[in-house]
């Protein structure tokens, strides 16, 4: 799993509609998005644990776990909290290609 | 007036709890229980170092109500007060008032929605464990959904999945899929899962279209 897989993944979440329509499958790519995004950089030998993204990464697999029900595909109980996991993937898929840009630039 | 209502729901409430059953809680009120209050009202309960407390608030259960949610069905039908007396309850009648279930066509579209997820996530290197874990999870929405179509209201995966697969031709896939369901309780709480393969997956992903596509066809 490399950083450009993990990207994809998080711009299907970024990219989705919040509608409770259609946001049954959007637990799932959550939870998608931070895996890759957690295998990525566990593969990445220049990434330091020093720096803010395990912290993001596991404020995302809380989310992940317990933001959206899985009794409910989606309803107003994590409306509210979508903005703060909006929040982290954006600032999480930042870093990744910060670190894409590094790496390219080496 | 209790501020939070805890109600147990789920194997533990049923009675059918095996060793790998989550302890299932309900809390409703409009702050989040906190771990002192979750702690109190397990006390004393199976599988206390799964448990997995779920929190609405007045509004969003309110909400849940108006579409005679399928939670709040497997709630009236098996859950149980964990610190309120049933007839003190808030809860208790918006659960014996529940309409009858009306988003069942979206649930379909959502299934198969994920479904496509899985297949180009499998076709983009995506991790085997997890997507198998996704089948698995839409299989035992989708048959919980599928028993209610039939009439039935079932939510153990351990009954809803074979009676499910069987009312739509599958039947021979039914242990299989319970196999699948065991896997991902296993999955989530980082157990090795040895068998999983490309393949495998690819060939659930298969199994698991042709039930969620016969499930919408139910009358």
């Amino acid at each position: 799993m490399t950083i450009e897989h993990a990207v994809r993944r998080i711009d299907m979440v970024l990219d989705s509609s919040f509608e409770p329509s259609t946001a049954y499958p959007l637990r799932a790519r959550l939870g998608r998005a931070v895996l890759a995004a957690s295998k990525a950089l566990s593969a990445d030998l220049d990434f330091t644990e020093a720096s803010e993204l395990p912290y993001v990464i596991n404020r995302l697999q809380a989310a992940a776990k317990h933001v959206m029900q899985p009794s409910e595909p989606f309803d107003d109980h994590w409306r509210g909290q979508w903005a703060e996991v909006l929040t982290d993937l954006r600032s999480l898929r930042s870093a990744l290609e910060d670190i894409v840009a590094d790496d390219l630039a080496k | 007036m209790t501020e939070i209502e805890a109600w147990l729901y789920g194997s533990v409430a049923r009675g059918t709890h095996s060793p790998r059953s989550d302890l299932d809680v309900l809390c409703v009120g409009d702050e989040a229980p906190s771990d002192g209050f979750l702690d109190q009202v397990s006390r004393g309960l199976p599988q206390r170092k799964y448990l997995a407390p779920k929190s609405y608030s007045w509004r969003e259960i309110e909400g849940m109500a108006s579409y005679g949610s399928l939670f709040l069905l497997h709630l009236k039908l098996e859950a149980r007060p964990l610190n309120v007396d049933a007839g003190q309850s808030r809860l208790a009648p918006l659960l014996h008032d529940l309409p009858p279930y009306q988003l069942e066509k979206r649930d379909i579209a959502g299934f198969w929605d994920a479904l496509n997820d899985v297949e180009w996530s499998l076709s983009d290197s995506g991790d085997i464990g997890f997507e198998l874990a996704v089948i698995a999870t839409i299989i035992r929405h989708c048959s919980i959904l599928g028993c209610y179509k039939l009439g039935l209201a079932e939510f153990s995966t351990g009954r809803s999945v074979p009676v499910a697969f069987g009312a739509v031709g599958l039947a021979s896939h039914a242990s299989g899929a319970l196999a699948l369901y065991d896997f991902r309780l296993a999955e989530s709480r980082g157990y090795d899962a040895p068998f999983m393969t490309p393949a495998l997956a690819e060939e659930w992903l298969a199994i698991a279209r042709q039930f969620v596509e016969r499930t919408g066809e139910l009358p």
